[in-house]
């Protein structure tokens, strides 16, 4: 378990509620920068943008949640994670800070109203609990069929 | 380390089957070439070395046999008969079997009793015929040691590596005995290998008579770094050092010329006497084809081996460079209005300028050495068309020309099957049997012709064939029986117009129709892969004298002209290869017919396509009376883009969206811009496809905008 506790998560938010990342799954964290609309494709997918000459997929993590939609503001960052080859951005409020959780403990069926697929566990430190995101059904979910 | 082994071997295999088929083809066409046996016999030889020394024991036996067979009719104890031929093809095919097995599970299993068998028995036949021709053999060997510009060390009676018998020989008048000295890294695995592929070749160029220590078929393991090998070269000491520390593995060359006596090298004056073309540089050896293949040696010696992933990743950072030179330039066009008094800004502007001239230069460089000669692909036609001809019992001669064109080679791996299927079409369909053709007046023998020529920025590539012809009529009746047209319009319709017609899906891909039309099927997917290239192709035939398919490609597809165009405020790229013309027409210009707006440009009436509409972008209502519209074209079909704003053309790299966005309907990839921000390039195809299945809704409501 100890190496469960000691891994570092990164919190993101959206709207009022936090989630955490593992910091593993994290290639890095970018502003907000242009992103060009990509038409017809995945609902949540917000655009494609240039990441040092490569061009990356921007998914927007509210639309995957099926929340409102809200303004970008100067907090609005896109936390760039590796899925199989390719580098996927994934658009959120804000990022807070690191952070360790003592347990984590399953996650049930709908967590704030959210599909539970989504995510991994919910992790508990001294400021309370923060529910995990899982990775790979937020990216892929059930639009599996859509990619090759 | 041991799959980069088994990689490096595969690779030697791949290069060695090519030049096997070529070889046998040469030697089927060209009957007793004695270069051809030569080098089919070199080319077993080397396989059943590195297949040995690699453990593939199956591999090793059948070249083992091949070598017997070759080893008898280069002794002239055994002609070339089309049993032989065929034989000899039989084992290219196992042996390619065999690789692909080692390539797939590691090791070989498939039986080559059979084949091998073949092999022994023509063996067996041919002792008889050695015994009664046997003075005939000594008269061509006689034959052989006068032929002074043989240079592949045929009349050794023993032409094996390594073998004694040459020792005797007569020097040639130019060349020289040398002792070799080559030491070998100490780090090389499998020196016994390395040192055979170094006598091999040396054998090239010159003859090996014989190492120390002694290189063995079974390539035992020999002790020590240094190999010598004695050699007799017609090369001068420094270019032979020169070839020998190319090799990989060597470290230290060290080379003694054993016989002063005679001169090292044959002066250039004496280029008109039967020089060894060896006597390399003078350049006179070209015109014989002994001399191209000398070329062709020494060419090789100067090339690398390059992974094609390291040419990508450099292309990717051209990419890179060629945008930034694009924001660099921008940028300067901003600032010249402020600082436009500023000393330092013009040395700015300058050295923007240089860069941009290096950066294009460099650009051109690198998309050169991703160039390959088409003859990689060429090359695999002249079997295929032989064996399909021998199927179809029809005599069928393949010109190549042009192999030597260079083009981009994810080009060349794009295009491999289109043109597969138009020669097979050609072989099968276009040529006549031969009664047909001598009841035509024509040679019994038909022509397929392959071509290939560079056009300013484009590859052509045709594929031509004098046989019967595609009957306008016949195509205008299918098309009109596949309801793909009507009579009336079929009757009204051009010859040209009405062959295009095979282009058609439909028409194509029924039976009853290929077999009237007279052409296979697939054609719509030839099609459909060429214009993915961005590459057009047209037909023209004439029925009864022949058909000839033209293709035309861009050379790379790694950057392209694009025309930069904007949709609300997004901006998108449009591939410069298919925008035909940019028209500015009036609002009142557009005709609706059948709900679909029209209009017609230059006697030719076009529908037109709001992007907006499928891009989801709202149609920007102009106050100006006139609209942009960019027409593109895809062979004989054109469409009307209807766009806010013309940017102006540019060079952009092509980059892909990746696999997790997938596939996008009328989109091709995506480019970066001079800011930074992301474009996506239109795929023109695809939107042809989707203009043209655009649902009645958004017809009326494009109607409705328009008019309001």
């Amino acid at each position: 378990m100890e190496s469960v506790v000691s891994e570092q998560y990164i919190v993101v938010e959206l709207g009022a509620e936090k989630h955490a990342l593992s910091i593993s799954d994290i290639h890095e964290i970018i502003k907000l920068q242009k992103i060009t609309e990509v038409p017809n494709t995945k609902p949540f997918l917000e655009g494609v943008t240039n990441l040092r000459g490569k061009i990356v997929p921007i998914i927007n993590l509210r639309k995957r949640f099926g929340l409102e939609e809200a303004e970008d503001t100067k907090h609005t960052r896109i936390v760039v994670v590796q899925h199989k080859d390719e580098m996927i951005g994934i658009l959120v409020d804000g990022v807070s800070q690191v952070t360790r959780f003592h347990d984590i403990q399953p996650s049930s069926d709908i967590v704030s109203g959210i599909d539970g697929q989504y995510f991994s566990g919910i992790g508990r430190n001294e400021e309370g609990m923060i529910s995990i995101l899982n990775i790979e059904p937020i990216l892929t979910g059930n639009e599996q069929r859509e990619r090759q | 380390m041991r799959s980069e082994l088994m990689g490096a071997f595969l690779d030697e295999v791949e290069e060695q089957l090519h030049q096997l088929e070529q070889d046998i083809l040469q030697l089927e066409q060209e009957g007793e070439s004695e270069q051809a046996i030569q080098n089919i016999f070199r080319t077993a030889h080397t396989l059943k070395g590195s297949s040995a020394t690699m453990g593939f024991e199956q591999m090793k036996a059948l070249t083992h046999e091949m070598e017997n067979v070759l080893d008898k009719i280069r002794t002239h104890q055994m002609g070339i008969s089309s049993e032989v031929v065929d034989v000899l093809f039989e084992c290219l095919d196992m042996l390619g079997v065999l690789k692909l097995e080692i390539e797939r599970t590691g090791t070989a299993h498939t039986h080559t009793g059979a084949i091998v068998d073949k092999l022994r028995l023509l063996v067996d036949r041919a002792v008889p015929e050695a015994e009664k021709g046997g003075e005939a053999r000594e008269a061509a060997d006689v034959a052989d040691v006068a032929d002074v510009t043989d240079v592949d060390g045929l009349r050794k009676q023993d032409g094996e590596p390594g073998g004694e018998a040459g020792g005797e020989t007569a020097l040639e008048p130019g060349w020289c005995r040398v002792e070799c000295r080559v030491t070998l890294a100490p780090a090389c695995e499998m020196k016994a290998a390395r040192a055979a592929v170094i006598q091999e070749s040396l054998n090239q160029h010159s003859r090996v008579l014989e190492t120390v220590p002694k290189i063995e078929e079974d390539m035992l393991p020999i002790d020590g770094n240094e190999v010598i090998y004695y050699v007799e070269t017609g090369l001068r000491l420094d270019e032979l050092e020169a070839l020998l520390r190319r090799e990989i593995d060597v470290e230290h060359v060290v080379l003694r010329c054993e016989d002063r006596a005679a001169p090292a090298r044959i002066p250039l004056s004496g280029a008109g006497e039967p020089a060894s073309p060896n006597a390399s540089g003078d350049g006179t050896a070209a015109s014989d084809p002994q001399g191209r293949a000398v070329d062709a040696h020494r060419r090789t010696g100067q090339t690398i081996r390059v992974d094609v992933e390291r040419l990508d990743n450099l292309m990717n950072l051209v990419g890179e460079l060629v945008i930034d030179q694009t924001r660099i330039a921008q940028l300067s066009g901003l600032l010249r209005d402020v600082y436009h008094a500023d000393e330092a800004f013009e040395d700015l502007e300058q050295i923007s300028n240089h860069i941009a001239r290096v950066i294009s230069e460099l650009q051109e460089s690198v998309m050169k050495t991703r160039m390959l000669p088409i003859d990689r692909l060429f090359s695999r036609f002249p079997r295929m068309v032989r064996d399909l001809a021998q199927e179809l019992g029809k005599e069928i001669e393949l010109i190549v020309e042009g192999k030597e064109t260079e083009l981009d080679r994810t080009v060349i791996e794009e295009i491999g099957d289109p043109l597969i299927h138009l020669i097979r079409n050609s072989v099968d369909h276009g040529i006549e049997s031969r009664e047909e053709r001598l009841a035509a007046g024509k040679p019994a023998k038909g022509t397929v012709r392959l071509s290939a020529m560079h056009q300013e920025n484009h590859v052509v590539i045709t594929v031509e064939d004098d046989g019967a012809g595609i009957s306008p009529d016949r195509i205008r009746a299918s098309a009109v029986a596949k309801g793909l047209i009507t009579e009336a319009a079929a009757a009204a319709m051009s010859d040209r117009d009405a062959v295009q017609f095979i282009f058609a899906p439909g028409l194509s891909t029924a039976r009853q129709v290929s077999e009237v039309s007279g052409r296979g099927v697939g054609m719509d997917i030839v099609r459909t892969h060429i214009e993915k290239l961005n590459g057009l192709i047209d037909v023209e035939t004439r029925p009864g004298a022949g058909t000839k398919f033209t293709i035309q490609l861009p050379l790379t597809l790694a950057i392209v002209s694009g025309l930069l165009i904007k949709l609300g405020h997004l901006t998108y790229a449009l591939p410069m290869s298919s925008v035909v013309e940019i028209v500015r027409i009036p609002n009142s210009d557009i005709t609706y017919v059948k709900g679909r707006p029209m209009v017609q440009i230059r006697e030719q009436v076009m529908p037109l396509a709001w992007l907006h509409d499928h891009f989801r972008i709202p149609r920007t209502r102009h106050a100006r009376r006139n609209v942009f519209v960019v027409v593109v074209g895809v062979a004989e079909k054109r469409l009307g883009l209807v766009v806010d704003e013309l940017m102006g053309n540019q060079e952009i790299v092509v980059k892909s969206i990746g696999s997790y966005v997938g596939k996008v309907d009328g989109v091709s990839g995506a480019t970066i811009l001079g800011d930074g921000s992301v474009a996506l390039i239109l795929d023109v195809v695809g939107l042809m496809k989707l203009a043209l299945h655009e649902d009645g809704a958004v017809i009326e409501e494009a109607r409705a905008l328009a008019n309001g």
